[in-house]
């Protein structure tokens, strides 16, 4: 089923060459946002890592810092 | 009592003095993958509102990106973001990609956008700072806001906005204004 755009208020399908561009820059956007994840998961694990050593929850931390 | 002339109160033709001046008229789009509108950033105005409100069909990202005389940019955007939700603040930075990403969405639950850009139609880096409400899978706990600053580093005039979707499609409307210049 070919690629929906809506080209300036109207909706049609993709033609072939659009629809290769979208799919050949989704895919790098995909990669671009599991980095995003990643990151945010490591900085994450950071934080928990942080609070392990103070002895404290995450919970804990939460009422903590308002 | 009679009136004088001067005293006549009379109507003000829609549009003369508004502040903000619609470009492009609310546009809906259904079960899209992407979204553009061309010819909307003019000389007459330096600085565009854009409100987009819109849902996806799975949980994914809303992105975007520029355009030049019908062709998407897909170059030089930066980001930073502030993401609050509940009591947790987390704070994010992406640079040199392939557009700007707005912030996830999961599929049933709308989120709405204030995009404000400014100089887009001039040679010269465009920036933005957005606005978003976001809904995390549910309108109660699930209610998250995010600011975006963001930016196209490049010397470049652009005419054009697109918004799309990595994955599945998304659903939704949008309306374009400029700030008017005089007073």
């Amino acid at each position: 089923m070919a690629l929906k755009i809506n080209d300036n208020g109207i909706d049609r399908n993709m033609t072939a060459e659009e629809e290769a561009a979208h799919l050949a820059w989704a895919e790098i956007a995909q990669s671009e946002a599991e980095a995003q994840a990643d990151a945010l998961a490591l900085k994450q694990a950071a934080r928990l890592a942080v609070l392990d050593k103070l002895g404290l929850t995450a919970d804990e931390a939460q009422a903590l810092l308002g | 009592m009679a009136y004088t002339s001067s005293q006549i109160v009379q109507a003000v033709p829609t549009g003369i003095n508004s502040a903000l001046v619609c470009v492009k008229a609310e546009t809906a789009f259904t079960s899209a993958t992407s979204v553009t509108a061309d010819g909307v950033f003019t000389s007459s105005y330096t600085n565009y509102l854009v409100k987009i409100i819109f849902n996806t069909s799975t949980a994914n990202d809303g992105l975007m990106k520029f355009r030049v005389s019908g062709v998407a940019t897909s170059t030089n955007y930066n980001r930073q973001r502030l993401v609050f939700n509940s009591t947790s603040v987390t704070t994010d930075q992406l640079n040199s990609q392939t557009s700007i990403n707005l912030g996830s969405t999961n599929g049933a639950f709308e989120q709405s956008f204030d995009l404000n850009i400014y100089n887009p139609q001039i040679a010269t880096a465009t920036n933005i700072f957005s606005l978003n409400q976001n809904n995390f899978a549910n309108y109660t706990t699930g209610n998250a806001g995010v600011i975006i600053s963001a930016n196209q580093s490049a010397s470049t005039a652009f005419d054009g906005i697109e918004f799309s979707v990595a994955t599945g499609t998304f659903t939704g409307k949008y309306a374009i204004y400029g700030y008017s210049k005089t007073v």
